[in-house]
């Protein structure tokens, strides 16, 4: 029980060293943050008591927008490329007599003998 | 199949947003609000107040900016890996958590006050914390935007990688040379 309490407290004191460090040079930073946040907030709508419609249709729509634009380009294209490139790769092999590339065909090109 | 997978992901991300930004804050204040703490001997009741006593204000801010979130959420934990939407959301849900920070201090919940029965009131306010909080999400979307730039330069040198690939066989199929 002590050693937890010394390490929660050995914890709580590396974090607040973060903190009071990092505080000059992020704080302004948010301070800077906080001017754009206001300006836009004003646009926000935010009728109290809870009109959340504005909101939930946001929600509706990136959540519907998701599935959809995932349906369509699920990002498989790279894998799929891959594939073929290996199968490429694959197929492209040399003749058995003379060591020439004949790509995938039976013939060799230059020694005319059969693969 | 990927697409499925990614829409699995998405609505874990979703989840974990929703449990973050909404759920437990929420609770939380609705909490602290409720609670009475009574000071032995006498049995008074300590009155901590949050938000001037508007914890309304506080809840719809949490749900609304929450609400806008967790569908951000959803759209980049199911965009692929690598990909420019998956960045640019990703640089859009930093924008939303700084609202949502900011929030707390407009709605009044990061001033609380505590009036203690026979020696006064103490005031607690966190808006220097939150400012910290809001100076670190700059860092962090400075990170994104040369992620986005780093995914751009990615995706170019791809697709000259592409032009230079031939894929089709130099000869025929019959053996003679093209």
């Amino acid at each position: 029980m002590i050693i937890q309490v010394d390490i929660l407290r050995m914890i709580a004191e590396f974090i607040g060293v973060v903190f009071y460090y990092s505080r000059a040079v992020l704080s302004p930073i948010g301070e800077v943050m906080k001017l754009w946040i206001e300006f836009l907030l004003q646009f926000f709508p935010h009728n109290i008591p809870a009109d959340y419609n504005f909101y939930i249709i946001l929600f509706v729509v990136l959540l519907i927008s998701g599935v959809i634009i995932n349906y369509h380009w699920p990002g498989e294209k790279k894998e799929v490329k891959e594939k073929e490139k290996k199968e490429v790769e694959v197929s492209a092999k040399n003749c058995k007599y003379c060591g020439k590339p004949i790509g995938d065909s039976e013939f060799c090109p230059y020694c005319g003998s059969k693969n | 199949m990927g697409g499925m997978k990614n829409l699995f992901r998405g609505f874990i991300g979703m989840a974990i947003y929703m449990t973050t930004t909404m759920l437990i804050p929420a609770l939380s204040f609705d909490y602290v609000d409720k609670m009475e703490i009574s000071i032995p001997p006498t049995g008074q009741i300590l009155d901590i107040e949050i938000a001037k006593g508007g914890i309304a204000v506080v809840i719809f801010w949490l749900v609304a900016l929450g609400l806008t979130i967790s569908g951000l959420a959803f759209f980049t934990w199911s965009s692929p890996k690598d990909s420019r939407r998956k960045v640019v959301f990703s640089i859009l849900l930093v924008f939303a958590n700084c609202f949502y920070l900011w929030s707390y201090k407009f709605s009044g919940a990061t001033a609380f006050g505590i009036q203690i029965p026979g020696l006064g009131r103490v005031t607690l306010d966190f808006v220097g914390m939150v400012l910290l909080y809001l100076g670190a999400y700059t860092l962090i979307i400075v990170a994104k935007i040369w992620k986005l730039i780093e995914v751009e330069f990615g995706k170019r040198k791809e697709k000259k990688e592409e032009k230079v690939f031939v894929p089709e066989s130099t000869f025929g199929k019959d053996g003679g040379a093209l």
